[in-house]
């Protein structure tokens, strides 16, 4: 395959005009900005683009065959031109002309790329995201007119670049393809790092694989009475994202925790050594690395739950959020005593940085409006989840279903006290307004429900069944401080947008009922876990499922 | 270049088009990508008996491996399962039951 250039690459030709008047592409600066809304989720890739999976893209045969013939320095170069083109720019780093040193504004810098990146044949853009070749300075486009494609079958130029991702796309084959050679220079100009992956040898002799079973973690709990409660929520932490890389980097926990190291006589579980943080980490453990199909049995969990607390320990139907409520606060515990054993003084509950905390841990704050003055007194509570009334809810749209957002509505909604208020500015003895915001959201949002009711008059507990539509996607703009309900009710901020991943579902009446859970996987997948048995679900019966706990994470990862 | 009239709606019509390809190619290869990603990374694990996700139909009686959802639930709730305070080995369903028990009569 020989190159047709019409130019040679490097000098001032019209090949890539960006590249070719000396820009000086920075090395790489740092991010991370943490905006104060989440507690910050560890974003580790100091890049320019985050890092992703394209480096196990497989080359073709058509592009072994350029690597190993003359053409492949020439290729090489060309592609390296081309990754450098697809840069995004950076609107923190000062861009300076390789010529002489002058600044660049970000302005001229776009319009130079828009200009690079033209489609040859039909001038159009495509927000950047062109394809250019690799052999000639063609730049085609890819959607509608398919400019791209029809160079290809004209020229026979095999190989393009996107330029969105820097990725080569091989035509004939129709896909895109990939080489350690090629991803070595796309990954260096793209994330700042190179990346080498070891050899195969070394793989081979240290490691092995794990299977593709285990590793997508799809099991189920075996019902070992009436543990449906707890299998329900413990899936939620295992389909959980944070949840889950904090288990598996849980050194802190594993080899400080008294209770792992220390076995009594007969090497059985007894109160000494029960820890429910250790319990977990053994089925995260035994999950993601075990190749059957079969169902968990969570013999350790119990056993553990018993010394803690025999009411949850599985012989009797519980709720699920009691004992979400007390696994939280057993993580939140065991971190304590991790961290005095390691010799730390303990903090202040909001600056832990235990699981429970730094997943699930938001504040609230509540506002009390004197009606005399007209005064307002803020508070600030900390939650980790959200109690929903759903009783006597009617919806705010006539005619349509009732949803989530009705049911938030009402919760940060004003409120007229019944007690007279004393308040701090005025002295006034005086009737008030209270109304509840969202200080901060933690990552994941968990809503609870209020399902179950009782009532007082016959020491009786009902359960209230009443369909509330579950949104997909969460917008909790509204409900932050600093904003209205009623005139931001369409704002949208990126921060607080989350995205539903689990829901635990009661099914029955109060006292002879049954958990099931729906959890998203990365791919987008709904499944459904009844106890030990998997099986997918489709998104409409995902929305249409009467849920109880609703569990949204942050849009943001 | 298209022959209707240029007005506002066309145009804004257009520009979302195009996004939504490009949202879509973009997240056809990411998703592509995690799949060749997992496929090499799990490769190795060719011995037989390793049971595979295979049934991807919606509202089936099967569960994903392929099973009767039925017959798996009272088959799981028959399994044994050694409790970790006598070492006896209990059935599923009865097993949170014995555990109770079990060790209430150790704390005596």
């Amino acid at each position: 395959m020989s190159s047709s250039r019409k130019t040679i690459p490097g000098t001032s030709g019209k090949t890539y005009p960006g590249i070719s008047n000396g820009i000086k592409t920075p090395p790489v600066s740092s991010n991370g900005s943490s905006n104060g809304f989440h507690k910050s989720i560890h974003s580790d890739s100091n890049s320019l683009s985050p890092s992703d999976n394209y480096g196990d893209i497989e080359p073709c045969s058509h592009l072994k065959s350029v690597l190993e013939s003359n053409a492949k320095e020439t290729a090489l170069i060309t592609y390296k031109q081309a990754v450098t083109i697809s840069r995004p720019i950076d609107p923190q780093h000062i861009y300076t002309s390789k010529k002489d040193g002058s600044v660049v504004s970000h302005h001229k810098l776009l319009q130079r790329k828009s200009n690079s990146l033209k489609c040859t044949d039909c001038s159009l853009n495509n927000f950047h995201n062109n394809f250019t070749c690799l052999q000639c300075p063609h730049v085609g486009c890819f959607n509608d007119h398919n400019h791209a494609y029809t160079h290809y079958k004209l020229n026979q130029h095999v190989f393009a670049t996107d330029s969105r991702n820097g990725l080569l796309y091989c035509f004939p084959c129709g896909n895109y393809v990939n080489h350690p050679q090629l991803e070595k220079i796309r990954s260096e100009i793209l994330t700042g790092y190179s990346v080498s992956r070891p050899t195969d040898d070394i793989i081979d002799s240290s490691y092995t694989d794990p299977s593709g079973l285990a590793v997508s973690g799809l099991k189920g709990f075996v019902n070992l009475g009436a543990t449906c409660f707890m299998s329900s929520i413990l899936q939620t932490f295992i389909h959980n994202p944070i949840i889950k890389n904090q288990f598996f980097n849980n050194d802190l926990h594993y080899f400080n925790c008294e209770k792992n190291l220390a076995t009594n006589e007969s090497g059985l579980l007894d109160e000494t050594n029960a820890c429910i943080t250790c319990s977990i980490d053994n089925i995260f453990q035994l999950f993601f690395s075990s190749n059957t199909n079969e169902g968990f049995g969570m013999t350790n969990l119990l056993t553990t739950a018993w010394y803690k607390k025999k009411s949850l320990a599985g012989f009797q139907e519980q709720d699920a959020h009691e004992f979400w409520q007390f696994i939280l606060n057993e993580f939140h515990s065991d971190y304590e005593r991790i961290r005095e054993n390691i010799g730390k003084d303990p903090v202040d509950s909001s600056e832990c940085t235990c699981i429970t905390h730094t997943t699930f841990s938001g504040e609230l704050q509540s506002s009390i409006k004197c009606l005399s003055c007209s005064s307002i007194t803020k508070t600030i509570d900390p939650m980790v989840d959200l109690s929903l009334e759903i009783n006597h809810l009617k919806s705010n749209h006539p005619g349509s279903e009732i949803n989530l957002y009705d049911c938030l509505d009402l919760f940060t909604s004003e409120e007229k006290l019944d007690v007279m208020y004393t308040c701090q500015s005025c002295g006034d003895k005086t009737k008030a307004i209270k109304s509840l915001k969202l200080k901060s959201i933690p990552p994941v949002l968990s809503i609870q429900l209020k399902r179950f009711k009782h009532n007082s008059l016959n020491d009786s507990s009902s359960k209230i069944e009443t369909p509330i539509k579950i949104p997909l996607f969460l917008n909790m703009t509204k409900y932050a401080i600093g904003h209205d309900a009623e005139e931001d009710a369409d704002l949208i901020d990126g921060d607080k947008i989350f995205e539903l991943f689990a829901l635990v579902c009661h099914i029955g009446s109060v006292n002879t009922g049954h958990y099931i859970v729906l959890t998203k996987d990365g791919n987008g997948q709904w499944y459904k876990f009844d106890d030990s048995v998997v099986s997918l679900v489709s998104q409409e019966e995902v929305m249409r499922t009467n849920a109880y706990l609703v569990f949204y994470i942050t849009h943001k990862i | 270049m298209t022959e209707q009239a240029i007005t506002f709606q066309v145009v804004a019509e257009s520009v979302l088009k195009d996004i939504v390809d490009n949202i879509v190619r973009q997240q056809t290869l990411a998703t592509f990508a995690n799949h060749v990603s997992i496929q090499q990374q799990t490769k190795g694990n060719h011995e037989s008996n390793v049971p595979v996700i295979s049934n991807f139909e919606i509202g089936s009686t099967k569960d994903i491996f392929g099973q009767d959802k039925t017959k798996l639930k009272t088959s799981e709730a028959s399994r044994y399962f050694s409790c970790e305070n006598c070492g006896r080995k209990i059935a599923g369903g009865r097993f949170a039951q014995h555990v109770n028990k079990c060790l209430e009569r150790r704390r005596r």
